[in-house]
């Protein structure tokens, strides 16, 4: 799937954030947004999952335009956009009166993509592949930073998403952690396209297939 | 303590009515708290303010004044209401609004990121707010809610103003008839050993829903 932003416009009050920035991330692409506190990077990965709504300016999925002056999206597109993109937050935000399994299938079975039957058969199989299969049944609050992030990607992934989004996901981990997230990484470019947004610049070298500067795209972010 | 004894028959008969007033209160005033948060956060505008005005008149006007406004002013715009009606009609509205001011706080207590995890999800906002933010805001209300609980358990001999023949009452008529103040001790003393199973019930169930944390 190819994700195309033309022309992002975002503004909170009198502040404009983002300044007609424009990116596109393709099929098995990892790309690395880069850029100072404050550029609006995040505020960039926040309206492409939607948790903001632009100004102005286009995205599309393929020949799906999402947002782009038009009216806007009902509550089936908008399912539709999130099981299309997915999202690892960056504090994680697992649901902690869930245990990891009830996590991770919670949202298939909301959005009738599985039964719960078959929701628990593949969370099990992802969580076993990220090394979680003994936490199953533990609450979040018991799991290290790095487990809940990698409970957070298995969450993400149960949608089985075209496109998904880190926001700083270094920033809470230790250095051995983050080694291990490079192979994870790695493994996600090859079933979707990945998006993340960062300011460590050794780690965005590491895992990018392209880094981006937030500089050289939001005309707002001085160099 | 022979006095007991002979008292034992009414305070009975009040412990009934005392305990009948506070667990259909309460249960009733926890199920409309549910639906009267979610209108106070997420209902059109002109429902919030409603809702904030309610919540306004109803904790910051005496409960007893409410009492009297129910049963004896009524009358006067033409509504008519037995002292059973017009007390429970005074006691849950009283306390719906506050056990919604309560959720309301335990909810906004919680961290955004859990409502935007759950949109990123593609949950809808009523299913959000069920099964995302309501567990986590209740088991952040518990202290709050036992507090009320136990008030609510003393406001009942309110009641008595309106001629109902709960436990207080029953102790006056006693004070009355055998000239000792006596019968308040026993009360006092059956108002506390309510109280204690029920915050030892209540810590239990705390502790339980605490178990994620």
């Amino acid at each position: 799937m190819r994700v195309v932003i033309e022309k992002l416009n975002k503004k909170f009050k009198d502040h404009q954030v983002l300044k007609d920035v424009s990116l596109e991330v393709n099929d098995h692409e990892v790309v690395v947004v880069m850029g100072e506190s404050g550029c609006g990077k995040t505020t960039l990965l926040r309206c492409l999952c939607d948790l903001e709504q632009p100004d102005a300016g286009k995205i599309s999925l393929d020949d799906w335009v999402v947002y782009g002056g038009q009216s806007k999206l009902s509550r089936q597109e908008r399912q539709r956009y999130h099981r299309l993109i997915g999202m690892v937050l960056q504090n994680y935000q697992l649901f902690p009166h869930r245990t990891v399994l009830e996590n991770c299938c919670e949202a298939p079975v909301y959005q009738k993509l599985m039964n719960k039957q078959e929701a628990m058969v593949k969370a099990r199989e992802l969580l076993s592949q990220l090394n979680l299969l003994d936490q199953a049944d533990q609450y979040p609050h018991t799991l290290s930073g790095g487990q809940k992030q990698r409970v957070a990607i298995a969450r993400a992934c149960m949608l089985q998403p075209e496109v998904l989004c880190f926001d700083e996901p270094t920033s809470a981990l230790d250095a051995n952690t983050i080694e291990q997230l490079y192979p994870l990484i790695d493994s996600l470019k090859e079933k979707m396209a990945v998006v993340i947004i960062t300011h460590d610049e050794a780690f965005a070298k590491k895992v990018g297939t392209r880094v981006v500067r937030m500089h050289d795209i939001n005309p707002l972010d001085e160099k | 303590m022979e006095l007991f004894w002979t008292l034992l028959p009414s305070f009975i008969a009040g412990l009934k009515v005392t305990l009948g007033y506070w667990s259909i209160t309460l249960v009733a005033s926890f199920i409309l708290c549910l639906p009267a948060v979610y209108l106070c956060l997420h209902g059109v505008k002109p429902i919030q303010y409603l809702m904030r005005a309610y919540i306004y008149v109803m904790r910051g006007t005496p409960l007893m004044l409410q009492l009297m406004f129910f049963y004896f002013g009524l009358p006067y715009m033409g509504i008519v209401l037995d002292r059973v009606q017009a007390a429970f009609l005074a006691f849950i509205l009283n306390y719906t609004a506050y056990f919604t001011e309560i959720l309301r706080g335990g909810i906004q207590s919680i961290d955004v990121g859990q409502g935007e995890a759950a949109q990123l999800l593609g949950f809808s906002r009523t299913y959000t707010f069920i099964h995302i933010l309501l567990p986590q805001a209740l088991r952040n209300s518990i202290p709050s809610f036992i507090n009320e609980t136990l008030t609510l358990l003393k406001d009942t001999c309110l009641v008595s103003v309106l001629g109902t023949d709960e436990l207080l009452r029953y102790a006056r008529i006693g004070a009355g008839t055998y000239a000792t103040g006596v019968p308040f001790v026993y009360v006092g003393i059956i108002y506390l050993l309510l109280n204690l199973p029920m915050v030892k019930g209540l810590n239990w169930v705390e502790k339980k829903l605490n178990a994620y944390r």
